[in-house]
């Protein structure tokens, strides 16, 4: 299992943070992409979506969420949970969905990329 | 749109600092219930799912101190704490804020008052256009207005000229009877200058009628501003003329900056208060675009010889008339105001340069003192700051209380030093008799250019006292000091008491230096005449 930790990101290069920070990012929004949803919510999703390889870390969830509503990309509002709790749950907004499309589009070129020269015999 | 979205977000932030801090709370809270909540569906026990939730989750605070962080306005928290904190070290060390502050203005002020000095008297140009092309002919002699009628003739080198004389008369005006600071001029003076009048008009080049143009400073304090002043009279020596214009607050006598003129009127009429029949003048020109005052010179040495001749009156002798205008003609520039004059007292401008370099001195002095105080404040929280950066904080973060610190100092100690410059630039006119200061002024001000190096001193302690801070402060801390505790600190200790001692020795001679300076100043203005100056007019 990969833990996308912040210690981990305070400890790396700044290169490095950023390229995980990055990724956590198009992690959570594409979560959000889907429905919207509380902060334990997007983490257990992530899990089960890797297939539990990737688990994410209050930590690190709690700041990049916060980050992404500072910069406009998802928005919240106050709700009731599955099991009677008052939560707050986060949605995508225009600019969150514009920024999902061009990181996925990036990703996917960089991952191509990477796949091609892994594969080069 | 995404720019009003993050618009209402940080407005709301300003004002919802609270409500961010509970709804932070109540998620996170939430989160940990939910964990606990499936341990327990996982089966552990109440206890053990507690625990397991609370281990997984990890440091709440520090969750919460990354999510603050993220906020655009974390920083005005950070500041607020950074302040409290400045503050607070500020409030322990009273004496050494005091000092500082004392020695701060103390600089600052010495070295303004005399870079006001500095720049009245030497380096400030005429505010007239182009002053660089404004000259004086023979500037320590009267020159005949017979000779004024050949020079204005003689336009090779120059596109404008003339002449004017300064005098004090006793006359009257909205019915106070005093003496008056008078111009009498001849040529185009105002257009010379490039002067525009507040109210009515300036005097034509070859004006000959009795009429006045008055200060800005006559027209406020003894017509009390009237708007109908244009066409009123005023009585000069012998003459009555009647005001036609109003000059701006700005307009200076170009040939004599300092003084502080009433009304200049045409040169006929100068003569006729006076009861004379011809006005010697001072003359000042206008260079031609791309003509130099020594081109002037040399033109007008080539006809001074004839022109002496030409215009020796029959009572005098060649010789005479000579030696009383000039034997040659000399032409100096005037674009640096009263600077000219100072060409012929050498020793003014290099009195007031020694001040200068002196206060240069005594700031270098301060700024010493003030180095050797923050390396012994330094080594005083070397052990806090160890330990505050021990627990991880960062260099910057640690460092920002004692460069607030230093920059409040600073501030206060600014303010303080302008004020006392502005009170000091003004000491120079206490030396005029009262007679004379009413008519004197040298125009020393607390200008921006003064108060931008104001600032950039401050700026210059701000920043020599943060580097000392964090070389001595930051440069050696090693687990060393947060294990060796008193003994290793203990030549530190020594150090300090030193660095104190001599920072206390600098600071007491810096004082004893500028009382006295004060004290000078003082016995200056006290220095019986040996005569009673009431009254007396030169």
């Amino acid at each position: 299992m990969l833990f996308l930790d912040n210690l981990g990101i305070r400890n790396m290069k700044k290169s490095d943070a950023d390229l995980l920070q990055g990724t956590l990012d198009l992690l959570i929004l594409k979560t959000l992409a889907l429905e919207s949803m509380h902060g334990y919510g997007v983490s257990l999703r992530i899990q089960q979506m890797s297939k539990n390889v990737l688990r994410v870390q209050q930590g690190s969830l709690y700041p990049a969420l916060y980050r992404l509503e500072q910069q406009g990309l998802i928005a919240y509002e106050w709700g009731v949970s599955e099991n009677g709790h008052k939560a707050k749950y986060y949605s995508l907004t225009k600019a969150g969905q514009r920024r999902l499309k061009d990181e996925t589009a990036s990703w996917d070129r960089l991952s191509s990329a990477v796949m091609r020269i892994l594969q080069t015999t | 749109m995404l720019w009003r979205t993050l618009i209402n977000l940080r407005f709301r932030e300003l004002f919802r600092r609270k409500r961010f801090e509970k709804e932070m709370d109540d998620e996170l809270r939430f989160h940990l219930e939910s964990m606990i909540k499936s341990n327990i569906q996982a089966g552990m026990t109440p206890k053990e799912a507690q625990r397991a939730a609370r281990l997984a989750f990890g440091g709440v605070d520090q969750i919460k101190d990354d999510c603050r962080d993220t906020r655009w306005m974390h920083w005005l928290d950070e500041f607020w704490q950074d302040l409290r904190y400045a503050l607070r070290m500020l409030s322990r060390n009273p004496l050494s804020a005091l000092i500082t502050v004392v020695l701060i203005a103390a600089t600052i002020g010495l070295l303004c008052a005399a870079y006001a000095v500095l720049d009245a008297v030497v380096l400030r140009t005429l505010p007239v256009p182009h002053p660089e092309q404004l000259v004086v002919i023979n500037p320590t002699a009267q020159i005949d207005s017979s000779i004024y009628d050949v020079l204005q003739r003689e336009r090779q080198n120059i596109s404008q000229i003339f002449g004017l004389k300064s005098l004090r008369l006793f006359g009257s005006a909205a019915g106070i009877t005093r003496s008056f600071s008078i111009y009498g001029i001849k040529g185009d003076y105002f257009g010379a200058v490039g002067a525009v009048p507040q109210l009515g008009r300036f005097l034509a080049a070859d004006e000959h009628d009795a009429v006045a143009i008055i200060s800005d400073r006559l027209w406020r304090n003894e017509f009390a501003g009237a708007p109908d002043i244009l066409g009123r009279n005023m009585k000069l020596g012998l003459s009555e003329v009647t005001i036609v214009g109003v000059a701006h607050r700005d307009f200076i006598a170009v040939e004599e900056p300092y003084l502080e003129w009433d009304a200049i009127v045409p040169s006929d009429i100068f003569c006729r208060a006076l009861g004379i029949k011809r006005m010697p003048l001072q003359i000042v020109a206008r260079l031609k675009v791309g003509k130099k005052a020594e081109e002037y010179e040399a033109q007008l040495n080539s006809l001074w010889p004839a022109l002496l001749q030409a215009t020796v009156p029959p009572n005098m002798t060649l010789k005479q008339w000579g030696e009383g205008i000039g034997p040659r003609a000399q032409v100096v520039s005037i674009s640096h105001g009263i600077n000219y004059v100072l060409t012929m007292q050498p020793s003014i401008p290099l009195a007031i340069y020694m001040i200068f370099g002196l206060s240069i001195l005594i700031f270098l002095s301060g700024c010493l003192a003030l180095v050797l105080l923050a390396i012994a404040r330094s080594i005083k929280y070397q052990s806090q700051t160890a330990i505050m950066l021990a627990i991880g904080g960062g260099r910057w973060r640690v460092q920002r209380p004692f460069v607030l610190e230093i920059l409040i100092l600073s501030g206060m100690g600014c303010a303080i030093g302008l004020a006392m410059a502005w009170w000091w630039s003004g000491l120079g006119n206490s030396f005029l008799p009262d007679s004379q200061s009413q008519f004197i002024n040298w125009h020393v001000r607390i200008d921006g250019q003064v108060i931008k190096l104001a600032l950039l001193m401050t700026m210059f302690f701000v920043g020599i006292v943060s580097w000392v801070t964090l070389i001595f402060g930051f440069g050696s801390i090693s687990s060393r000091i947060l294990q060796s505790g008193n003994s290793a600190s203990r030549p530190n200790v020594r150090l300090r008491t030193g660095m104190l001692t001599l920072q206390v020795a600098i600071s007491v001679l810096l004082i004893q230096c500028a009382l006295s300076f004060i004290s000078t100043y003082s016995r200056l203005l006290h220095i019986p005449l040996g005569f009673d100056s009431e009254n007396l007019h030169i």
